[in-house]
């Protein structure tokens, strides 16, 4: 059996679950507790979710979505290996909440080791260009201070196209850069 | 009668091909005007740095007899048949032929060539760029024998997320590539989309043009192994 993970990681109400939902070849397993902040809905992860892209009998890739939260610091080391892609998920918003993406950059360390790594900005469907622009901008600068030449994509969780464009994007990295 | 629109480009025969218009353009724009109103054909005329470009619209016999006519004119030399198509409807109608002094900049001309591009040939959008800098100013020949390396990824919200988008930002970010050997190795569905995307990324300043430089011999050109790679493409629906 070929075995691959990738893992998905982001805060409270980014898409994680929506994301994992929607490439998962098998019905997610899922660990949800009632929000105890206003994120727009009324349940939220509280540990790994689980779902697998079942490529062929013997290949598949498992889809590991972790809360970004460093008090949940313990699962990243849980995922942290052998990793064939790191998906870090940004909500698109006016301000954008990078302060935890260089804990995430540091502790996962996708450069050292050598992980194919990007960053999917959710929530921009409605997002104007200059804005998304700027956003895109302002990543990649935090990406280049870690030492990574690495995508900023935009992505609509719900949509299967827009979401394999992670794969695709982390497909065309793997092949290219090894 | 059906109706066609044909566009040519030509060289003028004038000993000066500075900036400023030729004597003879006045002359070829009135002719143009008196025939054109004869035969119901309508269209526009520029001039830039000794190059004609000419878009004639009507029936298509009309179209075929001023071209006949044109080809033998002592003030066009080289021309060039770029656009040559069946319409439904003319672009410009309201001018036997109108005068448009900075064509790249005319709206009516660029909703034209946008209607038309996909019609378009690799040699006609070479020597469209002439006219049109900004939108075909990085061609084949631009990039023939060139190794092509890209110093940052594209911001999506100026490029399109498509998968050749991907895939070749994701080779040339990598390392530097022979134009020749992006063309064996399709990352894109035609040599043509390649074109377009690196003129993009040219445009973008994010294409680097790295002459002798070291660069990646690895063949791509067919999938490397059985692996996870092909087997992803395959579940994404590339092949």
């Amino acid at each position: 059996m070929s075995y691959h993970k990738l893992a998905v990681i982001g805060e409270v109400g980014v898409g994680k679950t929506q994301l994992i939902n929607t490439l998962s070849s098998i019905d997610p397993l899922l660990t949800e507790a009632k929000s105890s902040i206003d994120i727009g809905k009324k349940f939220t992860t509280v540990g790994i979710e689980y779902g697998r892209i079942n490529l062929d009998s013997d290949t598949a890739l498992g889809l590991y979505g972790v809360p970004g939260q460093e008090r949940f610091s313990f699962l990243w080391d849980f995922v942290n290996s052998n990793l064939w892609g790191l998906v870090l998920l940004i909500r698109f918003q006016a301000e954008l909440h990078l302060e935890n993406m260089d804990h995430l950059l540091e502790f996962f360390a996708p450069r050292e080791n050598g992980v194919a790594c990007l960053v999917a900005l959710t929530h921009c469907e409605d997002g104007n260009l200059e804005a998304r622009n700027s956003a895109a901008k302002k990543i990649q600068a935090r990406l280049n201070n870690h030492g990574l030449i690495s995508p900023v994509l935009f992505v609509d969780a719900r949509q299967r196209e827009s979401a394999e464009s992670i794969l695709h994007a982390l497909n065309a990295i793997n092949r290219f850069h090894n | 009668m059906p109706l066609k629109t044909l566009l040519y480009i030509s060289e003028s025969t004038e000993s000066h091909v500075g900036k400023s218009a030729p004597s003879q353009l006045w002359k070829i724009l009135r002719s143009s005007r008196l025939n054109n109103a004869r035969l119901s054909l309508s269209g526009v005329l520029s001039y830039s740095h000794g190059k004609y470009v000419q878009v004639l619209e009507g029936e298509s016999d009309s179209v075929d007899s001023m071209i006949r006519l044109i080809t033998t004119d002592f003030r066009h030399t080289e021309l060039d048949i770029v656009l040559h198509t069946q319409i439904e409807k003319p672009s410009f109608p309201t001018w036997p032929m109108r005068f448009i002094g900075s064509i790249g900049k005319d709206k009516s001309f660029n909703n034209y060539i946008s209607t038309y591009e996909d019609r378009i040939d690799t040699q006609g959008r070479r020597l469209l760029g002439h006219f049109l800098p900004s939108r075909f100013e990085a061609l084949p020949s631009d990039f023939e024998g060139q190794v092509l390396a890209l110093s940052a990824w594209p911001s999506f919200a100026d490029m399109p997320q498509t998968k050749s988008m991907l895939s070749l930002s994701a080779r040339l970010v990598a390392a530097p590539c022979l134009y020749e050997d992006l063309i064996a190795s399709k990352e894109c569905s035609s040599e043509e989309e390649l074109n377009l995307i690196l003129a993009r990324l040219n445009k973008l300043n994010l294409l680097v043009f790295m002459d002798s430089q070291p660069h990646d011999t690895r063949s791509y050109a067919q999938p490397f192994n059985e692996g996870l790679y092909v087997k992803l493409k395959d579940f994404l629906g590339l092949q």
